[in-house]
């Protein structure tokens, strides 16, 4: 039976991992690699790489290939700049083994198709950064124009089609402050596809993660800011998580 | 970032170049100096009471065995943290340190007044000089650094301490990132993590990864650096807290106090006002400050100024003025060094020399500081009190250093 | 004495982690497409991350087709992962139908529902495969959207995306040649476990 997955993210800004905070201000944390390597160690799900400053720079190739070089035995996913197949591909190549999609989406929705033809639709991830409007309703945040609309229709379209194999939810406002993540976005989300979904944004505690975790379509949780607070923060969640479908700590002896 | 991108904070000293990473918000204040305010708004009695509840499970009922573990130095905050652990809190601890080798006679002083005075039990790890050697000749050549062994055996031995005598609460005191950069809050109640130490204590490179990088060490001589395996760590439970997530963290007004009630002494210094933190290390405001000048464009003067401006010691200006004195270096000291390293003032300034090593060196060498009237009217220029040395064996006279077990305490 | 492994290098797919994993576990290795340097190593890696027939045509512009065909006959140790182990099937249907190398009897097809099999999940060794038989149960990294459909008699594991739903095969063996259908070098310890027991094997029952 798949297991849910409790991922780590690291977001990169400048070449610098950070702690970033609503996508509007960041602390320092230290080198990209020294953050990756410990999340492995730690035997996290997944490890989760976003670098959030790119723009129409392409993928941060470099930063991909020197993570690749630490022989992680970890999945890898990379999210940043990804704008065309050829991007896609390079990533793919470079060591990322699934991709995260956010800007394109909005700039550039027919790119996915390309993308999908190339490394595959089990490599691709739709981001959507969500949060509430004036009037309460969900809106999506293009951040690089920094306004905030309905959710497009080639979006929608894209989810609800199945062009990506999963959705990352990501909680604006509640990011990197550590007071759990609002389920209203996965609920709207949920009503447009049948996709498996990610939630990221805000999430610190046990009692946080474990009502996500309980949702039938969600796949998996993403943490950040909250796993550099202290040691072992992977394997301490999961010891509280036992009553969810995560896989296991530490079947074995680590290497 | 290029230089033009460079920026200073506009109340302390600190540029975003700093080594650790600095961020400055839209004041142009930077995230140090705004974590340094939480200092003023949080309420400290409250944070104490976390603290008890925190080490409350670590009470040892077993009287055969020890609370926690406090590393300590002849130097640093040591004093005071052990006061709070041992007078404060209640606990037991077993106090550990580090042996650098080249300990100044002030620094044996100390360490011997904190374990007599506060009444503990110590222990002292001694890594063999020849390996010590090896290991700096390396990380000189490849990391510009001669002091990453200390850094990494005192990050490192309290650990291995931890697990082998089964005392899981490792205590220390401020968390350099907090209180520089402000890298976290104090509400993160950050605790100690080997990410961390290998990321910018040991700067991205731990006792293996020496062994990649140079042939001629091999893993005889960095074994004893090494992190402990994760999964004896997490079965063990070993944690490590900042007390300075609990406790007002001012250095001067704690050195001050456990000077008037502990006996710590303290002596004036080379390059800075500062003359409690680093009494221990002979070469820390020669050597490795000129080192840090060269690799990082400011010294721990910076450090100490930036500090003090925040505590609104010093004013900006004063600090900005008392911040140009001329870098000096001491040339018995530099001779005690590079004997003990068995590197000649050539090879040093040549492995320094992609910034102008050499010639930086002879021109500190023969600088006159003046510093005795620059950091002497220290408190006429904060109308603090002063800051007075209290010991006048920082280096004896014929200017040796000590290595631990040859007859001191 | 450790096994030397080499890893096929057919242009597709990022091998620096399966490289790594290996050295890491103790066994010399390097990474080739060169029919003399593969011919000095005891076991052959195949990996493979993308598409089935871009993979099929970089092997048959590099002429490792026969190579890898003869290996297997030869009862060289094979082991395929990911993309690497339905290549060695007799033809997939991603993306038109393509021949494959035909070294174990079995077609690769869509998954179906779901889509993609993706994540973390299970092994559910099959009876006879004492080599894989210490990680019945094991949970491994998977991320495919095709499956090998085939004789029994080669199944060795399968994992299950919910119960009760489909079987999808998890790993297959023929004599010296296994494929796994998951990523060992991503599993981190009980997926470096079992790559090390296979090598070391050789390849072997």
């Amino acid at each position: 039976m798949l297991r849910k997955r409790l991922l780590g993210a690291v977001v990169v800004r400048q070449g610098s991992a950070v702690q970033s905070f609503g996508y509007r201000r960041w602390l320092p944390l230290g080198k990209p690699e020294c953050l990756v390597e410990n999340l492995d160690r730690w035997g996290a799900d997944g490890i989760v790489v976003l670098a959030i400053d790119r723009g129409d720079q392409g993928p941060d190739l470099k930063l991909i290939e020197r993570l690749g070089a630490l022989g992680l035995s970890t999945p890898l996913t990379y999210g940043g700049g990804l704008a065309t197949e050829e991007h896609a591909r390079a990533a793919v190549r470079a060591g990322a083994e699934r991709l995260v999609l956010d800007a394109v989406l909005s700039h550039n929705p027919q790119a996915v198709g390309a993308m999908a033809s190339s490394v595959g639709v089990q490599a691709l991830v739709a981001a959507l950064p969500l949060l509430h409007g004036a009037d309460g309703e969900v809106q999506h945040l293009q951040h690089l124009k920094g306004t905030h609309g309905a959710l497009a229709t080639p979006i929608r379209e894209l989810i609800a089609g199945e062009h990506v194999s999963e959705v990352l939810v990501i909680d604006v406002a509640s990011e990197g402050e550590g007071h759990g993540f609002n389920p209203a976005l996965l609920q709207a989300v949920e009503a447009e596809t049948a996709l498996p979904l990610l939630a990221f944004g805000g999430l610190a505690s046990t009692e946080q993660i474990r009502p996500l975790l309980s949702r039938s379509q969600l796949a998996g949780v993403v943490v950040g800011n909250a796993l550099n607070y202290r040691e072992h923060a992977i394997g301490q969640l999961k010891a509280a998580l036992t009553d969810q479908p995560l896989r296991l700590h530490r079947q074995r002896r680590s290497l | 970032m290029t230089i033009a991108s460079v920026q200073t904070c506009k109340r302390c000293l600190y540029t975003t170049n700093h080594p650790l990473g600095l961020v400055l918000d839209a004041e142009g204040i930077c995230s140090g100096c705004r974590v340094h305010e939480e200092k003023d708004s949080l309420d400290w009695a409250e944070r104490w009471q976390r603290l008890e509840q925190l080490v409350k499970p670590y009470r040892s009922r077993d009287s055969r065995n020890y609370d926690c573990i406090v590393p300590v130095s002849g130097a640093g905050d040591s004093f005071f943290i052990v006061h709070l652990v041992k007078e404060r809190l209640g606990l037991k601890p077993l106090l550990v340190t580090y042996n650098r080798y080249y300990n100044t006679p002030l620094g044996i002083r100390n360490l011997a007044q904190l374990r007599r005075h506060f009444d503990c039990d110590i222990l002292i790890q001694s890594v063999n000089p020849l390996s010590v050697k090896k290991i700096i000749r390396t990380t000189l050549r490849e990391l510009g650094s001669f002091h990453w062994p200390v850094l990494a055996g005192q990050s490192v031995f309290p650990v291995q301490t931890a697990v082998s005598h089964k005392v899981p609460l490792i205590i220390w005191g401020a968390h350099q990132g907090l209180e520089q950069v402000g890298m976290f809050s104090h509400l993160h109640e950050v605790e100690m993590t080997r990410r961390y130490r290998k990321d910018h204590d040991l700067m991205g490179h731990e006792a293996d990864d020496l062994l990649s990088i140079c042939d001629s060490l091999t893993e005889k001589d960095i074994w004893q650096y090494r992190y402990p395996d994760e999964h004896r760590l997490e079965s063990a439970g070993v944690r490590g807290i900042y007390l300075g997530n609990y406790v007002r963290w001012d250095p001067i007004a704690q050195h001050r106090l456990m000077t008037k009630t502990a006996g710590y002494q303290s002596s004036v210094l080379a390059n800075t006002f500062d003359v409690y933190d680093h009494v221990d290390d002979p070469y820390y405001m020669q050597i490795h400050d000129f080192i840090k000048r060269l690799k990082h464009g400011y010294g721990k003067l910076t450090d100490h100024l930036s500090r003090e401006i925040r505590h609104k010691r010093i004013s900006r200006e004063s600090a900005i003025r008392l911040s140009h004195h001329r870098p000096t270096l001491d040339a018995q000291i530099l001779r005690l060094f590079q004997t003990w390293i068995g590197i000649n003032l050539k090879s040093i300034g040549w492995i320094l020399d992609h910034k102008n090593g050499a010639a930086a060196i002879q021109q500190a060498l023969g600088s006159d500081s003046g510093e005795g009237s620059l950091f002497s009217s220290w408190n006429t220029v904060t109308c603090d009190e002063p800051l007075s040395s209290t010991s006048d064996i920082f280096l004896n006279d014929k200017v040796k250093t000590i290595v631990v077990g040859k007859g001191y305490p | 004495m450790r096994r030397t492994v080499a890893i096929v290098d057919y242009g597709v797919g990022n091998h620096t982690s399966v490289l790594r994993c290996v050295r890491q576990l103790g066994f010399r290795a390097r990474v080739s497409h060169s029919a003399e340097q593969l011919d000095q190593a005891d076991v052959l890696v195949l990996p493979g991350v993308g598409a089935f027939p871009t993979a099929m045509q970089h092997l048959h512009s590099l002429d490792l087709v026969s190579y890898l065909q003869r290996a297997a006959q030869l009862g060289r140790p094979l082991i395929g992962i990911c993309l690497g182990m339905q290549l060695l099937a007799e033809s997939s249907t991603e993306l038109g139908f393509t021949p494959g190398l035909g070294v174990i009897p079995g077609v690769v097809e869509a998954i179906g529902e779901p889509h993609w099999h993706i994540g973390w999940n299970g092994l559910e060794v099959a009876e006879g495969r004492p080599l894989l038989q210490a990680s019945d149960g094991d949970v491994m990294y998977f991320n495919h959207s095709y499956v090998f459909r085939g004789p029994e008699a080669f199944v060795a594991a399968h994992s299950r995306v919910r119960e009760g739903s489909e079987p999808l095969v998890a790993a297959i063996q023929r004599g010296s040649v296994w494929g796994l259908q998951f990523h060992p070098e991503k599993s981190q310890g009980p997926g470096l476990e079992l790559l090390e027991r296979l090598i070391q094997a050789g390849g072997g029952h």
